[in-house]
């Protein structure tokens, strides 16, 4: 019925900037767990990266497009989400590493964690609001899902960030910490849906 | 990125991505927005798809179109409508050997 243009896929400008990016974060927790680098100045590279990261992510989003057979019933309530939430995540992005660059240390990490879940309350508000009631016509899973999949992943690891700051900066260590590692679980079923989301396609698929 | 900006650089184009912005539009539902001739339109979709600006798919004869475009390309689009961006050379989309398209509405 269609034959799409070529999906976007990650070049490899995006991967060394993605690697280059973890290595920051990787040199700036060795740096402060060996003394060479300040806990403020650490925080500060942390949020600073994860906004830029923020900012990356909604710039792109309204970029990976799905094939308009695969799209809901309405596309444009869709693509008309998505650039909202893009352009949401790049103001939000912008506001977060902004607060993290010029608020003073000890209320960068309440007030740039407010910002961020605002942004994520925000575009899930729209979302919804848009998209209520609306299916996806097509359940298969194209080319340009895979990379919708990553940028969704990384999103929510961007909120769990978000809500594990606002949680240290209120109720300290304790709260934050078992939220860490509720992460991981969270993870590990977001895993086990889409595994049996996948395995229930391939049994509805139609046999050759 | 240079394909980019020079996608942007026209009117009929950036008209096409505003149009776009609306809803998935096919070939023919966007050329009669606009008084030129098919190789030219084709030409102008041409430099479009090169830019990554446009994501096109074909439905039974036609070529539907759909906007891709990011937040910061959203924002050049804008600042170029607003400033009437235009290239002054020869780089302007011209009618070449390309794929034709099918302009059934």
């Amino acid at each position: 019925m269609s034959s799409p243009t070529q999906p976007d896929s990650i070049g490899k400008l995006e991967m060394f900037g993605a690697v280059g990016l973890f290595a920051i974060l990787v040199a700036a927790a060795l740096g402060k767990e060996f003394g060479y680098i300040d806990g403020y100045v650490a925080k500060r590279i942390f949020g600073i990266i994860f906004g830029v990261v923020l900012v990356i992510m909604g710039n792109f989003l309204p970029k990976i497009v799905r094939p308009l057979s695969a799209q809901h019933s309405d596309p444009v309530k869709v693509l008309a989400a998505e650039r909202f939430a893009g352009r949401t995540f790049v103001l939000a992005g912008i506001a977060y590493i902004s607060v993290w660059v010029f608020a003073p240390p000890e209320n960068a990490m309440l007030i740039s964690s407010l910002v961020g879940l605002g942004a994520f309350a925000l575009v899930a508000t729209n979302w919804v609001w848009l998209i209520r009631g609306e299916l996806p016509r097509n359940q298969q899973e194209t080319k340009s899902d895979k990379i919708r999949h990553a940028m969704f992943q990384i999103l929510f690891a961007l909120f769990w960030v978000f809500a594990i700051f606002l949680a240290d900066s209120l109720w300290g260590d304790h709260i934050s910490r078992p939220m860490g590692i509720a992460y991981v679980f969270a993870l590990v079923f977001w895993g086990a849906l889409s595994a049996n989301k996948a395995r229930l396609r391939k049994r509805h698929e139609p046999s050759p | 990125m240079s394909n980019v900006f020079k996608a942007l650089s026209d009117p009929t184009r950036r008209r096409v991505l505003e149009l776009l912005k609306e809803r998935p539009m096919s070939a023919g539902e966007l050329s009669a927005q606009f008084n030129v001739s098919k190789p030219t339109m084709s030409a102008h979709f041409a430099v479009l798809r090169e830019a990554n600006l446009v994501a096109s798919e074909k439905h039974g004869k036609s070529v539907v179109y759909q906007l891709k475009v990011s937040v910061l390309e959203d924002a050049l689009l804008s600042f170029a409508q607003v400033f009437g961006w235009e290239l002054q050379n020869s780089e302007q989309a011209e009618p070449q050997q390309s794929e034709p398209e099918v302009f059934n509405k």
